[in-house]
């Protein structure tokens, strides 16, 4: 179930490692933070993995777009790992399968992650083609054709998918520009040729907005590398970026087969402890159940396999200035309406009154749900990817999870009642003719 | 270039540029090309899968160009005749449109031949 819709294009799958470790702990591994010369801040996560890991993040997410080019950022992700001046496409793939690596660029609302998994003893073979990206990339016209090929194909895949489609439809009512634009170019797309991608490229690529997180790699080498091969970055202060405002609406969207409903609020920024709060009311009214058999034990769980064919889950999805909360329904366009009303009842009584059983539950849930956050390779990444570009500072698991420790009933019950007081953004997919409007379901 | 060539030696010595770039330009005046309104890069053989690829790398509009040049240069050349003088491609209009990518897409199958032959030698 897609949580944060992420857009990635992954190249070179020859050789996935997968690494299962007999324990976790609490104390995780150790965070290294340090500023390089060049003015990019470098931080690595000693994991003890044999499999090493670097990722540019870089702000350059869908939010940076503007209304003259719509569309680019989807356009910029799939220009990675192509032509530079130093080494074609082709060879890149070519070498990088020698070497047993896997490159991805992965796009979220916020940022643009180009990655690269790889042994140990390859650091400046990949730190390399990282960089190449941001300074060689030759931006070729005649690749523009096939990348825009790979572009309509993404976005074709996404629609297949309604998920995915609901949620985008949710940003773009809820926050229109900025979060709101769509993660996916759209058919109607501004960039038309290889220069708009640069142009746009050339705006992004500045050292502020740009910041390396490395696993399991040494250091001091990742810093060194850094301060050599990033030595041109520009250092032009990108403009500052319109605070998101939310809006909140309608969206219905006629399709056959499947009826999805999506209902979300105003959420809060990552990072803060309404967005921690939040997670809480998340797992307090979430519909999915943790283990495969069995009704589920809150209320919509159970509202959910009564209904048989329904799946209710929550989300909530924080960036640097926003948040959306809210709740994914999809079944029959009748079961939905009816799994919608009693989710609008949770809420309300999650607002009122919560007792301590539930939040007990939603307690463990939602500190199991940061601890696993901060176990995953892609995860850690776009954690502190975001808390180093947009505040500046890294917050260890301990610290996230010390957060849950601070709450009490009340807090919830509040953020509840606060949420619920804002306008609703409410998305149906499916047999509209149905499904509930925000304004049919009480709230 | 796959053959032979002084090319470089001549190019960079002034000496030997001087004296032979004259002859040069006297030979592209007299080949006919230029009479037909021909560019020297639309007569190359296009009718390969290289030549294809660096004709996709060119322009649409170039290509737009390159298409009327060759026919109008097909049609004088059935009627045995040639342009009116004012209308003879001009040097300076006598550009390489195409050669650039003719030799970037030859050093790229080159360099997938080179990769397919390769050796791999562990560390």
């Amino acid at each position: 179930m897609l949580r944060m819709c992420r857009l990635s294009s992954k190249f070179v799958g020859s050789f996935k490692l997968s690494f299962s470790r007999a324990y976790a702990s609490v104390a995780a591994s150790p965070v290294t933070v340090t500023k390089s010369k060049t003015g990019i801040t470098v931080v690595s996560v000693e994991d003890s993995a044999p499999a090493s890991s670097i990722s540019l993040v870089v702000k350059a997410g869908s939010r940076e777009e503007g209304t003259d080019n719509v569309g680019v950022a989807h356009f910029l992700k799939n220009f990675a790992f192509k032509n530079t001046s130093t080494r074609t496409a082709f060879r890149t793939v070519r070498e990088t399968e020698l070497l047993g690596g896997f490159l991805s660029a992965n796009l979220t609302r916020e940022n643009l992650i180009l990655s690269a998994e790889f042994l140990r003893g390859d650091l400046g073979y990949f730190m390399e083609i990282l960089s190449d990206i941001i300074f060689k990339t030759k931006y070729d016209h005649h690749e523009f054709p096939s990348i825009k090929e790979s572009v309509n194909f993404e976005r074709g895949a996404a629609a297949a998918i309604p998920e995915v489609t609901t949620l985008n439809a949710a940003h773009a009512v809820a926050f229109r520009h900025g979060l709101g634009n769509s993660l996916f170019a759209g058919d109607s797309t501004k960039v038309s040729n290889s220069s708009d991608v640069r142009a746009f490229a050339n705006k992004v690529y500045t050292a502020s907005n740009i910041m390396i997180v490395g696993t399991s790699v040494n250091h001091n080498e990742l810093l060194k590398l850094t301060d050599s091969l990033f030595q041109n970055i520009s250092h032009t202060v990108p403009s500052t970026p319109i605070p998101s405002k939310y809006f909140g609406g309608e969206c219905r969207i006629s399709t056959p087969g499947d009826s999805h409903f999506v209902l979300a609020f105003l959420g809060a920024p990552v990072d803060t402890p309404e967005y921690a709060a939040l997670q809480v009311l998340r797992f307090l009214i979430d519909g999915e159940k943790s283990t495969k058999w069995g009704e589920g034990v809150n209320a919509l769980a159970q509202k959910a396999s009564k209904l048989n064919d329904t799946k209710i889950s929550s989300f909530n999805a924080g960036y640097s200035d926003a948040g959306l909360f809210g709740l994914h329904i999809s079944g029959t366009a009748t079961s939905v309406y009816s799994a919608a009303r009693v989710a609008v009842e949770q809420l309300k009584h999650a607002a009122n009154k919560i007792s301590n059983d539930e939040f007990v539950r939603a307690l463990a849930k939602a500190r199991f749900n940061a601890a696993a956050s901060y176990e995953t390779r892609a995860s850690k990444t776009e954690i502190f990817g975001n808390q180093v570009l947009f505040s500046g500072k890294v917050s260890t698991l301990a610290e996230a999870l010390a957060q849950f420790d601070r709450f009490k009933v009340e807090d919830i019950q509040n953020v509840a009642a606060k949420i619920l007081k804002g306008k609703p953004t409410a998305v149906a997919l499916g047999d509209i003719s149905t499904l509930p409007f925000s304004d049919s379901l009480s709230l | 270039m796959p053959y032979p060539t002084l090319y470089n030696t001549v190019k960079n010595s002034r000496f030997l540029y001087g004296l032979l770039k004259p002859v040069a330009s006297f030979y592209a005046n007299i080949a006919g090309y230029r009479q037909l309104g021909l560019r020297y890069d639309d007569i190359l053989d296009d009718e390969n899968d290289t030549a294809r690829e660096a004709l996709r790398r060119v322009s649409p509009k170039e290509q737009d160009l390159r298409n009327y040049r060759i026919r109008t240069a097909f049609q004088l050349s059935l009627q045995h005749n040639i342009l009116s003088k004012e209308k003879w491609t001009k040097p300076e209009d006598d550009v390489r449109y195409l050669s650039p990518h003719l030799d970037e897409v030859v050093k790229e199958e080159e360099e997938r031949e080179a990769f397919d032959a390769i050796k791999v030698v562990r560390k």
